[in-house]
């Protein structure tokens, strides 16, 4: 397998762990990058993989002990989206009036 | 890996639930819930090409599902068990170099050529009574033409100590040496990304490579500022007297009024002089880093893991450095001002001396900063107008930062804020700026617009650094004056020495002068430090050096521009101008002193004296580097107790901000014997401080790696704080060198290799992310 190919897989294993940091998990790509041989690879896809599966048995184990968690999380979840929406909209608009602005200016400049 | 919730666990809840018709609720639930967990673990807006969106998110969950210790100390488990795979047979077994491989180092070569020339001074020294005494003898015995070869023996002896003693305490440009109208030139160090000193110190060629760098464009600079004025029809006699200084930083040079018809169009000569001086400067970088990678790239192919990251590094560092001279070449830029009339509002003659240095240096700063100029165009004569501009630019700059947000956030979505709640300049960011170490992601137009006006600003702040070893207190006590005049008065006696019965005491005093630190007298002098350090056969090196000096000099110099904007009154503003041209860095110049006051009378103390085995009144055996730096050799075998170094590192470090890496040279990897030669224990003294070199940079880089986690305002810093403490890790570095020759890092009382460090770290930031995420939600509820 190409060494890219491994890093993908690698990478979309990491992005499933919400466990580890982005700075943990940029710094295991990088080190990782320098020489991933064939025994690096699967050592590590292994352990990912082990991890991924604890994460999402830790998971469970929280929802039993609390049912309302996955209403909470999803409140939250719906409370990013509509902030990351809204910050795009005011982006999009902010864009937008800087045209118009631009465009007086010139029609001024006439 | 632990199993956390194995599905025969089921609540009771479910069990109650049994039975209800055609329904296995237990089940339906268990299906449920794993799907909810699916969906929970999906990325937010997976279609949104924003990775904070994602972070967020996964803060969140982590903050949500509340890690307990045990899987805190799982994720830790795991962590470390992919850290062992990804670094694994990475880190090399650490290899000496073999004796073969030194011998054909060129630079090796180089350092042992620079140390062999100060050991060589120092020995001059030390036989300069008796070859004095010698050729005395000779003379009055000898025939006329046996008498003028003797006379020039003797001259040549007393122009090399003379020369010596006239290039302390700035003796060539305080006294009498610059008088109203004279005009005083420097020639700045390129301050470019890739050939400014720190650049060049820090990441590509080293400090002792730099050194050389160092010599030779001040061979360069005066050989073609001689040949100018040479070609004007100045006399060679007049024109060898105008050199004033030379260091690392600025060559100062001086046209008397007498001279300056003479000399023309000065501008026209110093783009001249620059020109050519860049020129060869740039054929000769070129060389050595060509040379140096071709050395490089060829260990490189023998190397694994952490060693062979290392030197990728290094050479990719140096390749940037050969494009950027390739591309531009070596860039010094000159600056030229006016020693100003007696009877202006100046206090005194050596007043009116360095505010002209100080404008000659500004002029020269703010030419090399300068966004547009011409080819061929090196500089700029002194404008008043130069300095307020920055000032004024720089009140406008801080402005604008402050108004964009006031924070700059990294590429990996650290934010730093820049002015703090007390309108404290944030000495971090200036480091970091100034290290080139601080990179926004790409397309981020906000932070990018924020970091080009930090390095603006942080350049003009910099126009104003002069390196003076003494400050204005110093000159209005006399204290300085005092210690020139007795320079002067020594140097006198030796130029005039004749007679062989008054060559004991005269050059005693000129062996203890020039044997001893220009900045502290307890200290020797760098020449003797060589001599004496390389003759000590079972030696230890301790090397301290003072952390974020020029950040803090930065910083004192805002407060000086901003309060000098705040005047409005022309006159006061034009006095407080001034007063920044004479005392900006005294400040620091003092703090400096107390650090290396603290290590010497510590050394010299009754105590430590004891515990060292050394004898009253001996001079402390060490090489004060620039100021922040501090080089001490011991002789190991006189310790009356072994962790005197240490104790005197934990004392030390109590009080001041350094880093302290020590090299003990194990007595059982040394080749130096009591027999051995000179060259030999040279060679070993030269090893010895290239790797202090090595492992300051490696020192450097884990405090950056501590320093990170401060700077992320996300993290927990009390946590951080504990931890560290816990795990051993704070600044106090040091470098051992343990019995099989290997070099490693004390971390606490552990000796940990750098990689262990980098993963300790680790795991501080890790969890201590998870408790900040708990605490602010938990607050929030």
């Amino acid at each position: 397998m190409a060494e890219e190919d491994k890093i993908k897989i690698i990478s979309s294993l990491l992005d499933r762990l919400f466990i580890f940091t982005s700075a943990v998990k940029e710094d295991i790509i990088a080190k990782a990058s320098v020489d991933l041989n064939e025994e690096k690879f699967l050592a590590l896809k292994a352990e990912l993989e082990k991890a991924v599966e604890w994460q999402k048995q830790l998971v469970i184990e929280k929802m039993r002990q609390d049912p309302s968690l996955y209403d909470k999380i999803m409140e939250e979840r719906k409370k990013i989206t509509e902030e990351i929406l809204k910050a795009y909209e005011d982006k999009v608009k902010k864009e937008d009036q800087d045209k118009i602005n631009f465009m007086f200016l010139k029609i001024k400049s006439l | 890996m632990t199993n956390v919730g194995a599905d025969e666990n089921l609540p009771v809840t479910d069990v109650a639930e049994a039975g209800k018709e055609g329904e296995v609720p237990g089940k339906k639930r268990e299906i449920k819930l794993k799907e909810q967990v699916e969906q929970l673990l999906q990325d937010v807006l997976p279609n949104f090409p924003a990775g904070d969106v994602k972070d967020k998110y996964q803060k969140i969950l982590r903050a949500y599902i509340d890690l307990t210790e045990k899987d805190e100390a799982e994720v830790v488990r795991v962590m470390r068990e992919i850290e062992a795979i990804v670094v694994k047979k990475e880190i090399a077994p650490e290899k000496s170099v073999g004796k073969e491989r030194k011998e054909k180092d060129p630079d090796r070569k180089a350092v042992i050529d620079k140390l062999q020339s100060h050991v060589d001074f120092a020995n001059f020294l030390d036989a300069l009574p008796e070859e004095m005494k010698r050729l005395f003898v000779q003379r009055e015995t000898a025939t006329i033409s046996e008498k003028e070869k003797i006379e020039s023996q003797i001259k040549a002896l007393k122009d090399k100590a003379t020369g010596a003693l006239e290039r302390r305490y700035w003796s060539k440009i305080l006294g009498e040496n610059l008088k109203e109208h004279d005009i005083v030139i420097t020639v700045l160090s390129p301050t470019d990304k890739y050939t400014k000193n720190k650049a060049l110190n820090d990441e590509s060629i080293g400090p002792s490579e730099n050194d050389n760098v160092i010599m030779k464009r001040r061979i360069f600079t005066i050989k073609h500022f001689t040949a100018g004025l040479l070609e004007r029809g100045v006399k060679p006699e007049d024109v060898n007297k105008l050199n004033l200084d030379y260091n690392f930083k600025f060559g100062l040079f001086k046209i008397p009024e007498a001279m300056q018809e003479q000399a023309g169009d000065l501008q026209e000569l110093m783009n001249k002089v620059c020109g050519e001086v860049d020129g060869e400067m740039t054929e000769y970088m070129l060389g050595r880093v060509s040379d140096v990678l071709k050395r490089l790239g060829n260990e490189v192919e023998n190397l694994e893991g952490e060693e062979r990251n290392i030197k990728q590094e290094k050479i990719k560092h140096l390749e940037e450095l050969r494009d950027d001279l390739q591309t531009n070449g070596y860039r010094t830029n000159y600056g030229i001002s006016e020693v100003g009339p007696k009877g202006d509002e100046d206090k005194s003659q050596d007043e009116r001396a360095i505010v002209a240095v100080s404008e000659a240096m500004q002029a020269a700063r703010i030419s090399s900063i300068r966004e547009s100029k011409d080819k061929g165009d090196y500089g700029l004569n002194y404008d008043e107008n130069q300095l307020a501009g920055k000032i004024e630019e720089n009140v406008r700059m801080e402005e604008r930062i402050k108004s964009l947000s006031n924070e700059i956030t990294d590429k990996k979505g650290r934010s730093f804020v820049i002015f703090d709640s007390n309108n404290a300049l944030n000495i971090d960011v200036v480091n970091y700026v100034r290290k080139e170490k601080l990179a926004v992601k790409a397309g981020d137009k906000n932070n990018e617009a924020i970091l080009n006006l930090l390095k603006k600003y942080i350049e003009n702040l910099n126009v104003v650094d002069v390196v003076k070893p003494f400050t204005m207190a110093d000159i209005g006590s006399g204290d300085w004056d005092g210690k020139m005049e007795a320079n002067r008065e020594a140097t006198k006696k030796l130029k005039s020495l004749e007679r062989p019965e008054d060559v004991e005491s005269v050059v005693k005093e000129i062996q203890e002068r020039l044997g001893t630190d220009e900045k502290d007298e307890r200290f020797t002098s760098r020449e003797k430090f060589n001599q004496q350090a390389s003759a000590i056969n079972n030696c230890s090196y301790l090397s301290f050096d003072k952390i974020k000096v020029g950040p803090e000099l930065l910083s004192s110099f805002r407060e000086a521009f901003n309060a000098i904007s705040k005047i409005e009154d022309e006159a006061e503003r034009k006095k407080a101008l001034r007063e920044l041209k004479l005392r900006a860095g005294d400040e620091t110049t003092m703090r400096l002193r107390e650090f290396r006051n603290d290590i010497a009378e510590k050394l010299q103390s009754e105590e430590y004296r004891k515990r060292l085995g050394l004898e009253p009144g001996t001079k402390i055996i060490g090489d004060v580097q620039g100021g922040d730096e501090v080089l001490l050799a011991f002789d190991k075998t006189k310790f009356h107790d072994e962790n005197v170094l240490d104790d005197l590192v934990a004392e030390l470090q109590g009080k001041h901000n350094i880093r302290a890496v020590e090299i003990v040279v194990a007595e059982a990897n040394r080749d130096s014997k009591s027999e051995a030669g000179s060259a030999t224990r040279l060679e070993e003294h030269a090893d010895a401080l290239k790797k202090l070199e090595e492992e300051t940079e490696l020192a450097k880089r884990i405090e950056e790696e501590i320093g990170s986690l401060y700077f992320d305002k996300s993290l927990d810093h009390e946590k951080i704080k504990k931890m560290l403490v816990e795990s051993g890790i704070n600044n106090n570095l040091k470098v051992k060198q343990d019995d099989k020759g290997n070099y490693k890092l004390l971390v606490g009382k552990k000796l940990l290799s750098e990689q262990e460090v980098v993963r300790l770290v680790e795991r501080v930031r890790a969890e201590s992310e998870i408790v900040t995420v708990r605490k602010a939600l938990k607050s929030a509820a």
